[in-house]
């Protein structure tokens, strides 16, 4: 078991799951409430991850941050060194292709909350921010959950965007996904079975959790 | 005008429109229903005053201040309109518990004070022991009684209750009733409430909007409305049992003479006076109709017709009499009177009705 490999997987799960609960709850907030007419286009934007291929998405972000464009070229300035290839970038990379993981159930759970329930927060005097955390996010917590898990497990798991916009630098950006496609090529079977194996317990786990955790939450 | 005056049109994209225009005095503890079928725009102008609904012209003003004006773009939010709003399917919190849903508007009161009010709550409404239940765990009346204190909680200056009694069965309908009635009158909080059962209107209400595809057709005291409505159209809606063309023959003494089908009646004549030979409508209610199985006689009754029964039919605790005495009338009569008459599916029989109980409209 590549240790570092771990942590850095590990690290990046939680950062990018930290960030899309931050920038996820009010954007699907907005998505379940909005009576914006151009709602689909945001909705389709968002869900771009979960038909493109991974190779698009990191050929776009590589394009979009490269020492060429002008934001890689601030960012060296600023920061120095380049953008991929960085932890930044896999954080980045990973965020945007987690987005629609965490974003949906968020928002399904969100437009599930009866709304007599928000009239009935306002009329007892509460604004519209209150009602969100008093009633909205109480309410629709298991959804909110399910999203953050989905994502966290989404994100040890990924593997193309990450390779293309981090390439492989231990320690930097060799996630464990990575490793095991690094031991599979230098016919290191016994080190990528290991590493699978654990992946595969991990994932069943962590989904066995989310199911459970919903039926005893969920009442009826 | 201290009160709330409201004039105002909602409409809907799919292009239903509801208008409304009324003035109801705020002191006092005046129960005021908003009364018709389903779909005829009561609840719209319920969450219009509510503020849950934006209408599209006019003005609500409610004590002074101005809760919407079109005219000058105002329009405050339901938070700050101070009103208590119980809706149809009660929307109590299923997360909280009955104290957290009681005490959910009083956020702001210190935690003492706050737990006094729901303790007072809880008490009002009957509810001590279930503070610490989930509301899945109450019974309908139970949940009711909940949704009832929580909209009271913060002291409102106006109750807006939608259908209060409909999600539950019949028994505790009754009970639950009694005690809203009760209620109601003990605290003062002007009210309006919208129901489309007659009888849960006039055990509640003191004045009532009949109101019909999304328009109201008479505003008035509520034994009023339902003994005199002003057009054959209310009649039906109130649910008067009998509503039938007529025209007019003598006017003499202040009574009226009329051809009813092949029938004639006599009938008390209302302020505005028909003319001879002009057409009218009369509406009779079915429990001002009395029935005999042979010729009364030594009665104060002015109208006496011999008919034939042509239905019976269970109408709640009553049984519905469909009689055929030149037109069709309908009687309301108990189901132990229905036996001892013997009545059944052509039985010639008598009605009798009171020239007071036959309410000539006009228009």
């Amino acid at each position: 078991m590549d240790w570092t490999a771990t942590w850095l997987t590990f690290r990046l799960a939680c950062c990018t799951t930290m960030i899309l609960l931050v920038i996820g709850l009010p954007l699907a907030y907005w998505l379940a409430t909005t009576r914006f007419r151009a709602r689909f286009v945001v909705e389709a934007a968002v869900s771009l991850p979960i038909v493109l291929p991974p190779t698009v998405v990191g050929f776009y972000i590589l394009y979009a941050t490269g020492p060429a464009s002008p934001f890689g070229q601030v960012y060296e300035r600023a920061i120095g060194g380049t953008f991929p290839f960085s932890f930044a970038g896999i954080l980045l990379a990973s965020v945007l292709f987690n987005l629609p993981f965490a974003v949906r159930p968020f928002a399904s759970a969100f437009a599930a909350v009866d709304r007599r329930l928000l009239e009935a927060s306002w009329c007892l005097g509460e604004s519209r921010w209150m009602t969100f955390w008093r009633v909205v996010l109480p309410v629709a917590w298991p959804g909110v959950l399910t999203g953050l898990v989905l994502t966290f497990a989404h994100t040890v798991g990924e593997f193309g965007v990450v390779l293309m916009v981090g390439g492989n630098i231990p320690g930097v950006t060799r996630t464990l996904s990575i490793a095991i496609y690094d031991d599979v090529q230098a016919m290191n079977y016994a080190a990528a079975h290991f590493t699978s194996a654990v992946l595969l317990l991990f994932s069943f786990a962590v989904l066995c959790l989310t199911f459970a955790l919903q039926r005893r939450i969920l009442p009826l | 005008m201290s009160g709330l005056s409201a004039d105002f049109e909602m409409s809907y994209l799919a292009g239903a429109t509801v208008r409304a225009r009324f003035e109801r005095p705020s002191e006092g503890a005046s129960v005021t229903v908003l009364f018709g079928p389903s779909g005829c725009g009561k609840t719209t102008i319920l969450r219009c005053l509510a503020g849950l609904e934006r209408p599209r012209t006019g003005f609500i003003r409610f004590s002074g201040e101005t809760w919407f004006d079109a005219s000058s773009g105002r329009f405050l939010p339901p938070q700050r309109r101070g009103i208590g709003f119980g809706f149809q399917d009660m929307a109590l919190f299923w997360h909280l518990t009955v104290a957290r849903n009681i005490g959910y508007g009083l956020r702001k009161l210190p935690i003492g004070a706050r737990q006094r009010r729901v303790e007072e709550l809880l008490d009002l409404l009957g509810l001590r022991g279930l503070q610490h239940r989930y509301p899945r765990e109450l019974s309908g009346g139970e949940q009711q009684r909940v949704a009832l204190a929580r909209a009271l909680a913060r002291r409102p200056r106006l109750l807006l209750l939608d259908e209060p009694l409909s999600a539950l069965d019949s028994e505790t309908r009754q009970t639950l009733g009694r005690e809203l009635r009760l209620l109601l009158k003990s605290l003062g909080i002007p009210c309006f409430l919208v129901t489309h059962d007659r009888f849960e209107a006039m055990s509640l209400g003191d004045h009532v909007l009949v109101m019909r595809h999304g328009s109201i057709l008479q505003d008035g005291p509520i034994d009023e409305v339902f003994s005199r409505p002003v057009n054959a159209e209310v009649a039906r809606t109130v649910g008067i049992e009998s509503v039938l063309p007529a025209e007019v023959v003598d006017h003499r003494g202040g009574l009226l003479t009329l051809d009813v089908g092949n029938a004639r009646l006599t009938a008390v004549a209302p302020t505005a006076r028909p003319g001879i030979g002009s057409p009218v409508q009369v509406c009779i209610r079915g429990e001002d109709v009395t029935l005999h199985t042979g010729t009364p006689e030594g009665v104060s009754a002015r109208n006496c017709l011999p008919g034939r029964v042509t239905s019976l039919l269970p109408n709640g605790p009553l049984t519905r009499v469909e009689l055929d005495c030149g037109f069709r009338l309908i009687a309301l009569v108990t189901p132990e009177a229905a036996v001892a008459l013997n009545l059944h599916e052509g039985a010639p029989i008598h009605a009798q009705i009171k020239a007071a109980a036959v309410h000539v409209m006009v228009k």
